[in-house]
């Protein structure tokens, strides 16, 4: 029972840096039904930078938090700029591989500045476990769950309550006629991209001290919210955030009850499946276009 | 062929040989490199250009192949000379078998998937295959992989005859492409690319083609992987890594997908370029960053982007042996719909609606916008499943499923807005429709039509019937050239080349002058003269009553009205609806 608890815990905070990513995808999905495909790249950006703030230049976790968001937000618009935007008409879905083309920059020059080797973090809250009951837990576990339930929460708030919100899926559900209604629909894609770099950024900022700041970090990661975010349904934000969840805990239970080695396999399979089943996600809509 | 093809292609011809004239195996290596590359990028651009899909997994399927060669050649043990080479050379060709029917299975989930879900899934296959190449140790020994199972090209004459054998293989492959992307099979290439749809709406099923072009694309690539396999001698994980699939991609993306060309040039920039730069082996990804952003940015089709590769444009190659006749599909009597129904969700788009079409009747379908016309159309021809109802052609239900079921039995259709394939000239476009009719009812219909070219007949029936749609003088401009009336009949020719029963027509007068609506009417008539039932969508009253000989009018779904067209436009319901209760006005 307390490995199981334990085992659920870490499930759960890896789980949530995978639903925190794959709202990233979908944010810009939903407003533009384009996205940043080498998103994981960003988290992997978001992670060197807390190094850098924190363990560098010493500066209080909050603050560095905030830096890293605004960083990335930065970043992320002046990539928007070269890589989907221009390519917005084009008949193949460039923007795939234009985004893909970014995050390979961001790695060569994670590698070039912060070389090669993994770098520690130390954990924002305190080094040392704790004990609840009788199950040890970290408290950067803690942290990420905090944090996630913070995000995906006003996040729903803003979607569902906000001018923002109801900006964002007019201009999702058509473009065109939010255009005549006097939206522009070009600023609520600069909009979604800066929000969707940041929430990479705050993700890293969330993960690093428990995976180390490395420069290839972001594969796996981005490429994992990205199948949580399509498994849940790109057109879904709720969906990404409960598939986020269980993905994480899936991959526990495979890693404690079955063998390590073959947690990708099966979760990528298990991804695969659930695809052929529901095309457009688990949450997603039953049929129809998407977009 | 063209001047610059075989030109091109003798330049290639030549460049390829040109390791074999310096002493030494580098070259012979890095040439092979950029064959076995180009061949699965290849593969590649023949499935994006149609599909505009991301294919992120060309390198897990020469993965897969290359390890059932090593496999293979390892279980089989030791053999020399000439039984060697046939044994290395159907095994490669089994191997790469192999590799597409994993493709092909893969399709069935693929398929369906929106662009970024695909692009997803492959990297998902990539992903899982490069595990399992790690993971499942005792039979692909793990990370160090395999090596030593092919004995041949050892000596450095042995690897200079080697190399021309994949050369000469390449070559015959490349002269094989232009062939297959000459025949029919070129041409439904190039409608699917053109407007998906359009075709499925030709009775070719969507989704049988992407699943052989994925079928080419992965056959392609075991090729290359199962001669990679033979090349190296050793084959282990990290040569078909996730990232190596997107490279290959890459490569074609940004060389060109249209010709066959494109991907070898961008190949020879994304694989073998670095490999004279070793020394600045860490700013590569660098490299491959700006290179994507700055040739996407500039040239949006790649660096060679003709897109007039396909041979397809010669008139001259009537070669087709077989005089087929057109198999008409016996004429219709009568069209019966009975109580269709659909929801979508809460919305009742139709509810119970029945119509009856009798031979040589124009029958027309009235209401205000919303009132359910285009989803009544869209059951009819199976571009939506029907929730109840039935339809009835010379009194037997139809219970085909999907649209090219539907086309299969004789029912067609146009769409309000204008489906042409635009990339094509007006007489591909019905060459298009001829073929589809030959061809689609099957995928081994599909696989004939590789090696199908057009006959004289089918040319002049074109002719002909350019003619009497008056697109004779525009026979060869491109559709997306056209003015609007000119693609709306050339949409008509279209569907009527080869005569439907049941031609369905989603508002014909729209967008159209007063001129062109003349021409419109006559064509119409001419073809319900012919024996085709016409059921139409038209927003037009004045044209609907003139050439309707019954209406019907829906309201939010329900039929408030049906008759001849001067009963119905005077029923008091029907003016209610269009005039909101105003006193009648004349329409």
């Amino acid at each position: 029972m307390e490995i199981l608890a334990q085992v659920a815990l870490s499930g759960f905070s890896v789980g949530a840096i995978y639903g925190l990513i794959a709202a990233g995808f979908s944010i810009t999905y939903l407003a533009t039904g384009r996205f940043n495909f080498g998103l994981g790249m960003w988290v992997m950006l978001g992670a060197m930078l807390s190094y850098s703030a924190i363990e560098v230049l010493g500066i209080q976790p909050l603050l560095a938090l905030a830096g890293v968001a605004v960083i990335c937000a930065i970043l992320g618009l002046m990539s928007e700029w070269v890589s989907v935007w221009p390519f917005r008409n084009s008949d193949n879905d460039l923007w795939i591989v234009a985004t893909l083309a970014v995050g390979l920059l961001l790695v060569d020059s994670a590698q070039l500045i912060w070389g090669t080797f993994p770098l520690d973090v130390a954990e924002y809250l305190d080094d040392r476990p704790w004990q609840i009951g009788t199950i040890s837990v970290r408290s950067q576990q803690v942290l990420i769950l905090v944090a996630f339930f913070a995000i995906a929460f006003s996040y729903e708030l803003l979607l569902r309550f906000s001018t923002v919100g109801l900006v964002f899926r007019a201009v999702a559900s058509d473009p065109k006629t939010s255009e005549l209604m006097g939206i522009r629909p070009r600023k609520v894609e600069i909009a979604a991209y800066v929000a969707s770099a940041a929430i990479a950024g705050v993700a890293g900022f969330l993960i690093v001290p428990i995976v180390g700041a490395e420069a290839n970090i972001g594969t796996a990661l981005g490429f994992k919210g990205f199948a949580v975010a399509i498994a849940g349904g790109l057109l879904a934000p709720r969906g990404a955030l409960v598939m986020g969840l269980s993905y994480g805990l899936i991959e526990a239970l495979i890693t404690a009850y079955l063998l390590d080695s073959i947690k990708d396999i099966l979760a990528f399979s298990l991804v695969i499946v659930i695809l052929y089943l529901k095309p457009f996600g688990l949450f997603g809509p039953p049929q129809g276009e998407a977009r | 062929m063209s001047f610059f093809q075989s030109y091109t292609f003798l330049i290639l011809a030549v460049f390829l040989c040109m390791p074999l004239l310096v002493s030494g195996t580098y070259y012979l290596y890095l040439f092979s490199l950029l064959i076995l590359y180009s061949i699965a990028a290849i593969g590649l651009s023949i499935f994006t250009s149609a599909t505009h899909k991301q294919l992120f997994s060309q390198a897990a399927f020469m993965g897969v192949s290359a390890y059932i060669v090593a496999l293979v050649l390892q279980a089989l043990g030791d053999w020399n000379g000439l039984p060697a080479i046939s044994l290395s050379i159907s095994v490669v060709i089994l191997a790469a078998l192999a590799s597409a029917i994993f493709g092909f299975l893969i399709s069935f989930p693929a398929v369906r998937l929106a662009g970024p879900s695909f692009a997803m899934v492959t990297l998902a296959i990539a992903w899982i295959s490069w595990s399992i190449a790690i993971q499942w140790q005792p039979v692909t020994g793990g990370e160090l992989g395999l090596r030593e199972f092919f004995p041949l090209a050892k000596s450095e004459v042995e690897q200079r005859l080697f190399y021309l054998g994949i050369l000469v293989a390449f070559l015959g492959l490349i002269l094989l492409y232009r062939r297959v992307f000459s025949s029919a099979f070129g041409l439904f290439h190039a409608a699917y690319r053109d407007d998906a749809i359009a075709l499925a709406a030709l009775g070719v099923r969507e989704s049988d083609f992407s699943r052989l072009l994925l079928f080419l694309a992965t056959a392609l690539a075991g090729l290359a992987g199962g001669l990679f396999a033979l090349q190296q001698d050793f084959v282990n994980p990290d040569s078909f890594e996730v990232f190596d699939g997107v490279l290959i991609a890459i490569a074609a993306l940004i060389g060109g997908l249209r010709n066959v060309a494109g991907p070898i040039l961008g190949v020879f920039i994304v694989f073998i370029l670095p490999e004279f730069f070793h020394n600045l082996a860490e700013y590569r990804l660098l490299f491959y960053g700006f290179l994507v952003l700055v040739i996407l940015n500039i040239a949006r089709d790649g660096i060679l982007p003709s897109t007039r590769d396909q041979a397809w444009r010669h008139k001259s190659n009537f070669n087709d042996s077989r005089n087929e006749k057109l198999t008409y599909i016996e004429q219709a009597s009568s069209l019966e719909i009975i109580g269709m129904s659909r929801n979508f969700g809460h919305v009742k788009a139709i509810t119970s609606v029945s119509a009856d079409i009798r031979e040589g009747e124009i029958h027309g379908i009235i209401g205000p916008n919303g009132s359910g016309k285009t989803t009544l159309l869209d059951l009819v021809s199976g571009f939506v499943e029907r929730d109840e109802g039935k339809i009835a052609i010379n009194a037997y239900n139809v219970s085909e499923q999907g649209i090219s079921d539907h086309v299969g039995v004789g029912i067609c259709r146009t769409f309000q807005k204008i489906r042409n394939f635009e990339g094509l000239t007006c007489r591909e476009n019905l060459l298009v429709a001829l073929f589809a009719h030959r061809f689609r009812l099957s995928l081994p219909g599909m696989c004939r039509s590789m090696f199908a070219r057009h006959s004289q007949e089918q040319e002049s029936l074109i002719a002909e019937h350019l003619h009497a749609f008056d697109l004779s003088d525009i026979a060869d401009v491109d559709a997306g050239n056209l003015s609007q009336g000119q693609k709306r009949m050339l949409e008509l020719a279209r569907v009527t080349i080869v005569p439907p029963r049941v031609l369905l027509l989603d508002e014909p007068t729209s967008g159209l002058d007063k001129q062109e609506i003349e021409t419109l009417k006559q064509a119409v008539q001419r073809c319900s003269q012919s024996g085709t039932l016409i059921l139409l969508v038209d927003h037009n009253l004045s044209f609907v009553s003139s050439v309707c000989a019954t209406v019907t009018a829906l309201s939010d779904g329900e039929v408030i009205a049906s008759g001849s067209p001067s009963v119905v436009l005077s029923s008091q319901q029907v003016v209610d609806v269009y005039y909101g209760g105003l006193e009648h006005v004349d329409a």
